[in-house]
């Protein structure tokens, strides 16, 4: 029973830092004003950016140093994240599109291209299987001590260094946005960007720099899911599964009301309820042997996270507290010149 | 002291524009995106066709066949309808994004009268009670949000956009609650499906066509000129006002969006019990979120949208066609495309809105830049002379 | 060095193919106070923000100590040591005083900044709590955090948009205190404001515009506030509003007892009494925020009240909804600051706004028959029924009357002598004055018996003021009971018949207008004379609109 709760419990953490990579972006956006709905295509240009970073990797050295194959898929991740998130910046930060419309095409965009890219430029001539062999062993690789100090080691030493990197991003960011200059200086532009222009705030770049940073830190996201969850192994409906998280992502923001430090907790418990089933299953057959959970029930348990957020977002607007608002210029472009 | 230097490049609103130049400045930015899409395709391609070659595939996967055309137009009007449907509440401001959702609900109790109704009861009773049933269904998803919106100001985007996935997994409930050890894909239904208007595709194609055109002239007139739709449109231009004018806010939320979720649900309704006889969980075919961009690129006006709903299906269709010619395995490249033609698209709006002046040219063309549409408010109140101040002064 | 801190040559702004600036020369001489006069809408706003960076110039040079300067954005305007107070303050509502004072400067962390915005505020006099969030803040206490901000920045040419506007006289004496000693420090100020007292008390020299274009600028020892008046409007006016006797009628609506919250569940009125009559006009004077609103949108149906009565001819219209209460003939309108956030749709046509508060009652169009005194019985009878017959057609119809709309907006641009290129163009798009015509003329369409009009005035030039000044005094003629919430003491002295004044919620006591004075007006305003409290009814004391205990 309790290596079981153990176990699920370091499932539900290496799943949720996939959400905490997609959250924390998501908070620094639209902690400058933009609700950034291309999260879910933005992660899966992370997705396939850090493929073909790891697969440069092995064209180039059939066996590449380890440390090199993680820098380069978390580098091309980023840089493949960004590209994406750099457009929907130029879209709604220098054309003031609507933002809505935009993250939905960035979405459709990033979906459809990862798709298209993983299958004809990352997948191609057998690299599939070598790809799931080497990203595993890599991107997956815990930490020593992780066998040896029981369920100490395997709670918080058995994960990769993707899921230390994200508790470390989402800590910075609580911490910026808490206790720097620099963070007083982006809360004020989501909240009344008139205002920090004002006083001399450059709007225009910290919009970009959030939403660029924002995009970089999702995009880890897809990679996360990719090369540490799923060990490397690239499956044909990748795309709608991470725009999946995606959204769930886009959730987890409200869920822990635009603060990243309850991000972190919050992702967990996604990432707890995400992976529900199985482990419910097995927790249940402790108590009895025979029992089984039907199959048919797993949409139902999938159904969990999204109904909970509602719940949350339902539970937040009836309380109405002023420190659980959403930015308050959220999904507004801002023209100086507007009279 | 240090100089700063004049800004290089200065932008202003502007309003008013004409509509055919307007026109012109989007199919520009498409064009564009789809010159650029041939470029990069055809040297990227196992099989190039040549710059033209991708025209010609583009145009013949759309009209190749006559049941292309006809399938083409199918999807123009299913899409259209969930657009309309969309644009009821946006055009209270209210971001209905759950129109996939919406759809799924509609297939699902399409699906579940057929399945327990079929051939039990009268087909037309059958029908009746499967349209009711979508109808409600669809309604039902979209009116659930909507309550919280207007009584507790819950967003409702984010509402919308978990409904989708709730909805998805409902309908991958039941499927595999019939089918056990199936597939995620359901064996056609046949008893009390409606039955087709003609022989071939046309027959298939037509319901859809007629209904969706008739639903989109209807909305049109709704929006335009009942006193419902005078109410929709208050509350998206301001709800302080709507109030004051002793309108219920929250009853016409409640309302619009009962009619927008029932819109959605009449689409499933015809996708499960017309066009597809079947049911699974992507049925929506992502048609809530492309009738979002169908719906704003229209300029949430139905006759425009028409014309948008048929450019992103012939798109879809003819690149389709261009996969297979030049000789990719994934279809995804026409999402590829298609978002791209949404980013030029969405991009060019901004100089239709706005002006760019580049510096140092600003002092010399003061005259002519006033915009000069007939129905420029601006234009009447030519700015006072100042022989008039100087009167005025005397 | 060079005598002047800031030199304007030339300078243009064009919104559109409006000119808000045309032409403007303007000089600020070092260590001086220079107030810039001029009507709203004149172009004071725009000139300043192309000094402090908001908006750019079209044409012209700006000179910062005799230098020629690019100010492109507020930066370069801090830059050049230029800094400016808004007339709506920039300010992060959730931040507290010191983080909006720290805001956008550069150097590192957060942890000093509270002692270091004490600091500011003692060399000058301020009173202000660093700690305290912007949203628990009132009106004067959030201008201390702008002037701070600006100060902290190290500001040197200070612009100060229309201040005093929202502070009561104690208030205003205050800032003026804080601004000499700023002068004396060698801060160069420019202060906007159309309250000519104002001018005369605080400032060195006077800049007036006009219409978008510079008019002159005097030394205020030179001049009275009579020539500034008329360098403002360009002709002498006397400030003469005609005033038809009231005629006292029954009460119209009548107030108890009647409290309401605001939307931050504090108390905005408390326990107010008073009465409206038919044929006159009720004024009511306050600064900014005391309730004002609150009052208007309890009575107009809009705003639960806590507790009191709401009476309309002896009724209580407690709980009815706005459509009821204005079917029973009890109009509002109310200009708030943006315009067009109350009673108009911005984007939608002339005609489309015409018929906000009708067009559940319109559809098909057809007309009821008239009747006229010479039908038998019978025929009166028979006309009735069809009449409601009509009535319930057109109520029932599922379409909108545009037509009737469309007549309605011809004949209320006619009358009001609105401009605006057709009836189906976008209130959004006419200027300010046009719109507010449309909304009061909306109002008077319906043939109100109890007009409530805030602010109708409100950034209108003279003529425009003196048209919206007229029409209340024909539907005052014509019997209607006016609540005229005011900003300006002196048309109201002018206009009204009466004036109630409002302290944070408070009634302060109800005064006849011919008997008052601006000063007992002020007072009470600032909630240091009550007449309420004192027994001995000094003069000018209106009994006949308070409800005194026998009557309640």
């Amino acid at each position: 029973m309790f290596t079981t709760l153990i176990k699920f419990l370091t499932s539900a953490i290496d799943f949720g830092v996939i959400f905490l990579f997609g959250c924390a972006g998501e908070i620094l956006t639209e902690k400058s004003g933009h609700l950034n709905l291309g999260i879910p295509g933005i992660m899966c240009m992370g997705a396939a950016g850090g493929c073909l970073g790891v697969k440069l990797c092995y064209l180039a050295s059939p066996a590449p140093n380890a440390f090199l194959v993680v820098l380069m898929g978390i580098l091309f991740a980023m840089l493949f994240a960004a590209a994406l998130g750099a457009i929907y910046g130029f879209l709604t930060v220098s054309l003031r599109s609507n933002q809505n419309v935009s993250g939905l095409a960035c979405t459709i965009f990033g979906v459809g291209f990862t798709s298209f890219f993983l299958n004809n430029a990352v997948l191609t001539e057998g690299v599939v299987a070598q790809l799931s062999q080497a990203g595993n062993n890599f991107f997956d690789a815990p930490l020593p001590g992780a066998d040896s100090l029981g369920w100490f080691g395997s709670l918080f030493l058995d994960h990769g260094i993707l899921v230390y990197l994200a508790i470390v991003i989402a800590v910075i960011a609580a911490v910026v946005l808490r206790y720097t200059k620099a963070g007083l200086s982006l809360r004020a532009v989501g909240e009344s960007p008139a205002t920090a222009d004002a006083v001399g705030i450059n709007v225009t770049g910290y919009k970009y720099i959030a939403i660029l940073i924002g995009a970089a830190i999702a995009g880890l996201g897809g990679l996360c899911y990719v090369m540490d969850y799923m060990g490397g192994i690239v499956g044909s409906t990748v795309d709608q599964t991470i725009q999946g998280i995606g959204w769930l992502c886009i959730a987890l923001v409200i869920f822990a009301m635009w603060k990243p430090a309850f991000a972190i907790l919050g992702s967990i418990v996604f990432g707890a309820l995400y992976i529900l089933y199985p482990y419910l299953n097995s927790i249940l057959m402790i108590i009895d042997p025979d029992f089984n959970l039907p199959t048919m029930t797993i949409p139902l348990f999938d159904i969990i996270p999204y109904a909970v957020t509602i719940l949350v977002l339902i539970a937040t607007s009836i309380v109405g507290r002023r420190e659980t608002q959403p930015p308050a210029s959220l999904g507004l472009s801002y023209f100086r010149e507007d009279r | 002291m240090k100089n700063t230097k004049e800004p290089f490049i200065h932008i202003t609103r502007r309003e008013g524009m004409p509509l055919w130049k307007g026109l012109l400045i989007r199919a520009a930015a498409v064009l564009i995106a789809l010159i650029l899409s041939d470029i990069v395709i055809s040297a990227a391609a196992p099989r190039s066709q040549g710059f033209f070659g991708f025209f010609g595939a583009l145009f013949s996967g759309a009209f190749g066949t006559e049941r292309r055309i006809w399938l083409l137009f199918q999807d123009t009007f299913l899409l259209l309808g969930v657009a309309v449907a969309l644009v009821v509440a946006f055009k209270m401001k209210f971001w209905n994004l759950g129109g996939n959702g919406q759809i799924l609900m509609g297939c699902l109790a399409c699906a579940i009268c057929l399945k327990y109704l079929g051939g039990k009861l009268p087909d037309p009773l059958v029908w009746l009670i499967m349209l009711v049933a979508s109808l409600a269904a669809g309604a039902l998803w979209a009116v659930i949000p909507a309550i919280f919106k207007a009584f507790f100001n819950t967003n409702e985007s984010l509402f919308t956009l978990m409904m989708n996935y709730i909805a998805m997994n409902l309908v991958a409930f039941f499927i595999s609650y019939w089918y056990p050890n199936g597939t995620a894909t359901m064996p056609p239904l046949t008893e009390g499906v409606l039955p087709p208007l003609g022989e071939g595709q046309m027959g298939k194609s037509l319901l859809p066509i007629l209904l969706f055109a008739v639903v989109t002239a209807a909305i049109y007139l709704y929006l335009r000129f009942s006193k419902h739709g005078y109410e929709v449109a208050l509350i998206g231009d301001s709800k302080n006002t709507a109030r004051y004018a002793g309108i219920n806010v929250k009853k016409v939320i409640i309302r619009t969006l009962i009619l927008s979720g029932a819109l959605c649900g009449l689409v499933g309704f015809v996708l499960t019990g017309s066009v597809n006889r079947m049911i699974h969980d992507t049925m929506d075919n992502n048609m809530g979120f492309t009738g979002i961009m169908v719906a704003w690129m229209g300029n949430l006006d139905p006759l425009i949208m028409a014309g948008v709903s048929f450019f992103i299906n012939f798109l879809t269709r003819g690149m389709a066609q261009v996969c297979t010619k030049f000789g990719f395995t994934s279809e995804a490249l026409s999402d590829t495309v298609v978002g791209l033609v949404y980013f030029f698209f969405i991009g060019c709006e901004f100089f239709i809105r706005y002006r760019v002046h580049f510096a140092g040219r600003q002092n010399k063309q003061r005259g002519e830049e006033t915009p000069t549409p007939p129905e420029d408010g601006e234009r009447k109140r030519a700015p006072l002379s100042k022989d008039a101040g100087e009167k005025e002064a005397n | 060095m060079d005598e002047y801190a800031l030199q304007l040559q030339n300078i243009s702004k064009y919104f559109g193919s409006v000119a808000a600036n045309r032409n403007i020369d303007l000089t600020l001489r070092k260590g001086e106070i220079l107030s810039l006069l001029g009507e709203n809408g004149s172009g004071k706003t725009t000139l300043m923000n192309m000094i402090s960076g908001i908006y750019y110039p079209d044409n012209g040079r700006i000179f910062v100590n005799g230098e020629e300067a690019h100010i492109s954005s507020p930066q370069d305007a801090f830059r050049y040591k230029i800094g400016m107070v808004h007339q709506h303050f920039k300010l992060i509502d959730i931040f507290s005083a010191a983080q909006n004072i720290v805001l956008g400067t550069k150097g590192s962390g957060l942890a000093r900044i509270n002692e270091e915005v004490k600091a500011i505020a003692e060399k000058y006099g301020f009173e202000i709590d660093p700690k305290k969030k912007i949203y628990d803040m009132s009106v004067s206490e959030k201008q201390t955090v702008e002037i701070v901000k600006v100060l902290y920045r190290g500001a040197d040419i200070l612009i100060l948009d229309e201040p005093t506007a929202v502070l009561t006289p104690q208030e205003t004496e205050k800032l003026f205190l804080v601004m000499r000693a700023m002068k004396e420090d060698g801060k160069s100020i420019i202060i906007i404001t159309h309250k000519l007292n104002e001018v005369m008390a605080i400032s060195d020299r006077v800049a007036v515009l006009r219409k978008g274009e510079y008019i002159g600028c005097v030394d205020t020892a030179d001049t009275d506030p009579a020539s500034l008046t008329e360098m403002m409007v360009g002709e002498k006016i006397t400030l003469n509003i005609s005033r038809p006797e009231a005629h006292a009628e029954r009460p119209l609506l009548e107030i108890r007892d009647l409290t309401v919250n605001s939307d931050e569940g504090s108390h905005a009125i408390e326990k107010l009494n008073f009465f409206i009559r038919g044929g006159e006009i009720l004024g009511v004077a306050g600064i900014a925020g005391c309730g004002q609103r609150e009052l208007c949108e309890a009575i107009a149906g809009l705003r639960k009240i806590e507790s009191g009565g709401i009476y309309h001819e002896g009724e209580s219209i407690v709980g009815l909804s706005p459509r009821a209460i204005s079917a029973r003939g009890v109009a509002m309108s109310f200009i708030p600051e943006d315009r067009l956030g109350m009673g108009l749709a911005p984007s939608m046509s002339v005609t489309d706004n015409m018929m906000l508060k009708n067009y559940q009652d319109h559809g098909y169009g057809i007309k009821p028959l008239p009747l006229s005194d010479e039908d038998t019985p019978e025929e009166a009878k028979k006309k009735n029924a069809r009449n409601r017959f009509t009535e319930f057609l057109n109520r029932h119809c599922p379409f909108v009357d545009r037509k009737k709309a469309r007549a309605e907006a011809e004949r209320i641009i006619k009358e009001l002598d609105i401009v605006t290129p057709s009836t189906e163009t976008p209130v959004r798009r006419l200027s300010g004055g046009n719109v507010q015509k449309v909304l009061l003329g909306r109002e008077i369409l319906i043939e109100p018996n109890v007009l409530i009009t805030a602010y109708p005035v409100r950034g209108l030039d003279i003529n425009s003021s003196y048209l919206i000044y007229d029409i209340l005094n024909r539907q005052k003629e014509a019997g209607t009971g006016i609540l005229f919430i005011g900003e300006d003491l002196d048309v109201m002295l002018a206009l009204c018949d009466k004036i109630m004044v409002l302290c944070h919620g408070k009634m302060m006591g109800v005064v006849h207008a011919e008997k008052t004075t601006k000063e007992q007006l002020g007072l009470m305003m600032a909630g240091a004379l009550d007449l309420e409290e004192e027994k001995g009814k000094p003069m000018g004391v209106a009994k006949d609109t308070r409800i005194g205990e026998d009557q309640a």
